[in-house]
């Protein structure tokens, strides 16, 4: 009886692996670890803010409508709860990587008319926290681009013949992708009117 | 004769000037962007290094490595461009790993020489040792004023200096003679096994007397399935099996000695478990990547 049921555990391992099913496993795993890279990274940018906002309000008459747009945009951006399950709803994924992005492009906004206070530049508190929004920014790119070659791999591989039998029978679907557009919108340079200041 | 003369010296002249400007650019791939290097800790496409300095620079970073196991490398170029330096740095260091295969402590600096930029690439495992803060003052305080005096070498110099300290500093697991990992059984496990192997080579030198080979095959089978429902795990269960019909095979005499000399009392297990270490590492004549580093995006880029 025994032997009997090992045989058919066996049986089952083969047909399994056989049609994908362990390999699917295994990028879906490395699918969400991928992902929580890049929410970590939005978080650790997160956790920068505010140490920016306050050391650039130290500098007398700053242009306060862009902190202002700062400090909107990551409330916006940290509004939208990150979770993992993100990634199963292209909608809430569009929205959050929308607010995302307009996070990034009012801190590089921030950047730019850092530029035209010395003084702000030359302070070594607010030079740290440049490099580490910098690194950050980085981070977010290298972690997003992971992420997007990590899904158009798994996308691949469940489209595939026969794993795309065995995603349908055990409701494995194809993983939302960040959107071209949005990719755009994040990488667009701000626009600076330097005519006021 | 005379014009013939102008073309040999026009001929001679494009050569030497395709030549050196060839001598000038770094490696690019078809699509235009610089192509990975070969592996090395120091690579100067630019230049801007004398053979003495690079020896020198090497010799500190073999040196360093001896004694922290961190891996560091050095590549100058002369432009990045149409790539930013965040690009092609990130591309370098994943491409080559470098760091301890366990630890992944790799750092890399690229110097573009004539877009005047300058990146520290920390990997992953340095980034708490060297964060992003801190490579930007080595790049803004080490490295920039040295640069701009075209001092390369000595920017290079000092900027190690003060990485050197960050990485001592940084609690990173010190270097260790690489000691064979122990994939060695546990004790308890050979406890939990040794009934059935002891068992499974009773009974089968007596099937092996009644039935012949096949009667040492039916104890193997036995006393594997036995330790795997006990144990289970395949491979041990596969294992006992095999020692006990092995042995129960060579009890009975002639057929043992065709086995390939494996006699009842040799309790090795055959094949590869001694552990013969990770790959990678051995750095006899040429520099070999550890194969740990993963490069995050950590570290800093500037100007000078």
């Amino acid at each position: 009886m025994k032997s009997l049921r090992l045989l058919l555990a066996a049986a089952l391992v083969a047909v399994l692996s056989g049609c994908g099913y362990n390999e699917i496993q295994s990028r879906d795993e490395g699918l969400k670890a991928a992902w929580a890279e890049v929410l970590s990274q939005y978080q650790r940018r997160g956790d920068l803010i505010p140490n920016i906002v306050n050391t650039v309000k130290g500098e007398a008459n700053f242009e306060q409508e862009t902190l202002t747009r700062v400090v909107e945009a990551r409330a916006r951006a940290t509004a939208i709860q990150a979770t993992p399950e993100l990634v199963d709803d292209p909608a809430a994924l569009q929205k959050f990587s929308q607010a995302q992005g307009e996070l990034s492009s009012a801190l590089s906004r921030l950047l730019v008319v850092v530029e035209s206070y010395p003084n702000l530049k030359a302070n070594a508190g607010f030079q740290d926290l440049r490099a580490q929004l910098e690194g950050t920014e980085n981070r977010i790119g290298i972690a997003r681009k992971r992420y997007i070659d990590t899904v158009a791999g798994y996308n691949t591989f469940v489209r595939q013949f026969p794993q795309n039998l065995t995603a349908m029978i055990f409701g494995y679907k194809e993983k939302v992708q960040f959107t071209v557009e949005n990719e755009a919108a994040i990488q667009k340079a701000p626009a600076v009117d330097f005519g006021k200041k | 004769m005379r014009s013939i003369a102008a073309h040999g010296v026009l001929a001679v002249a494009a050569v030497l000037l395709a030549s050196a400007s060839f001598a000038a650019d770094a490696p690019r791939q078809p699509d235009g962007l610089l192509a990975v290097p070969p592996l090395a800790r120091i690579t100067d496409y630019a230049d801007v290094l004398s053979p003495s300095d690079k020896r020198a620079l090497e010799d500190k970073l073999a040196a360093f490595e001896t004694a922290h196991g961190s891996q560091i490398a050095i590549v100058v170029v002369p432009s990045v461009k149409p790539e930013p330096i965040e690009d092609f740095s990130n591309r370098v260091g994943n491409t080559w790993k470098i760091g301890r295969a366990d630890v992944g402590d790799g750092l890399l600096i690229v110097v573009a020489v004539q877009d005047k930029r300058v990146r520290i690439e920390v990997f992953r495992a340095l980034e708490g040792a060297v964060p992003d803060a801190t490579a930007k003052r080595i790049i803004r305080e080490q490295i920039a004023p040295r640069f701009k005096t075209n001092d390369y070498a000595g920017g290079l110099n000092a900027a190690l200096d003060a990485i050197f300290k960050q990485i001592e500093g940084g609690g990173l697991p010190a270097i260790e003679p690489r000691a064979p990992t122990n994939y060695g059984l546990e004790s308890d496990t050979i406890e939990l096994l040794l009934p059935f192997v002891i068992g499974g080579i009773v009974i089968g030198s007596i099937l092996r007397r009644m039935f012949g080979v096949p009667g040492a095959m039916l104890a193997g089978g036995g006393a594997g399935v036995a330790s795997y429902s006990v144990l289970s795990s395949a491979l041990l269960g596969g294992i006992a099996g095999l020692f006990v019909f092995l042995v129960a095979a060579a009890m009975g005499g002639s057929v043992g000695r065709a086995v390939g000399g494996r006699r009842g009392g040799d309790i090795f297990i055959p094949g590869g478990w001694s552990g013969s270490g990770g790959g990678g590492w051995s750095s006899s004549g040429g520099w070999s990547s550890g194969g740990g580093g993963d490069a995050a995006g950590g570290g800093a880029s500037g100007d000078w």
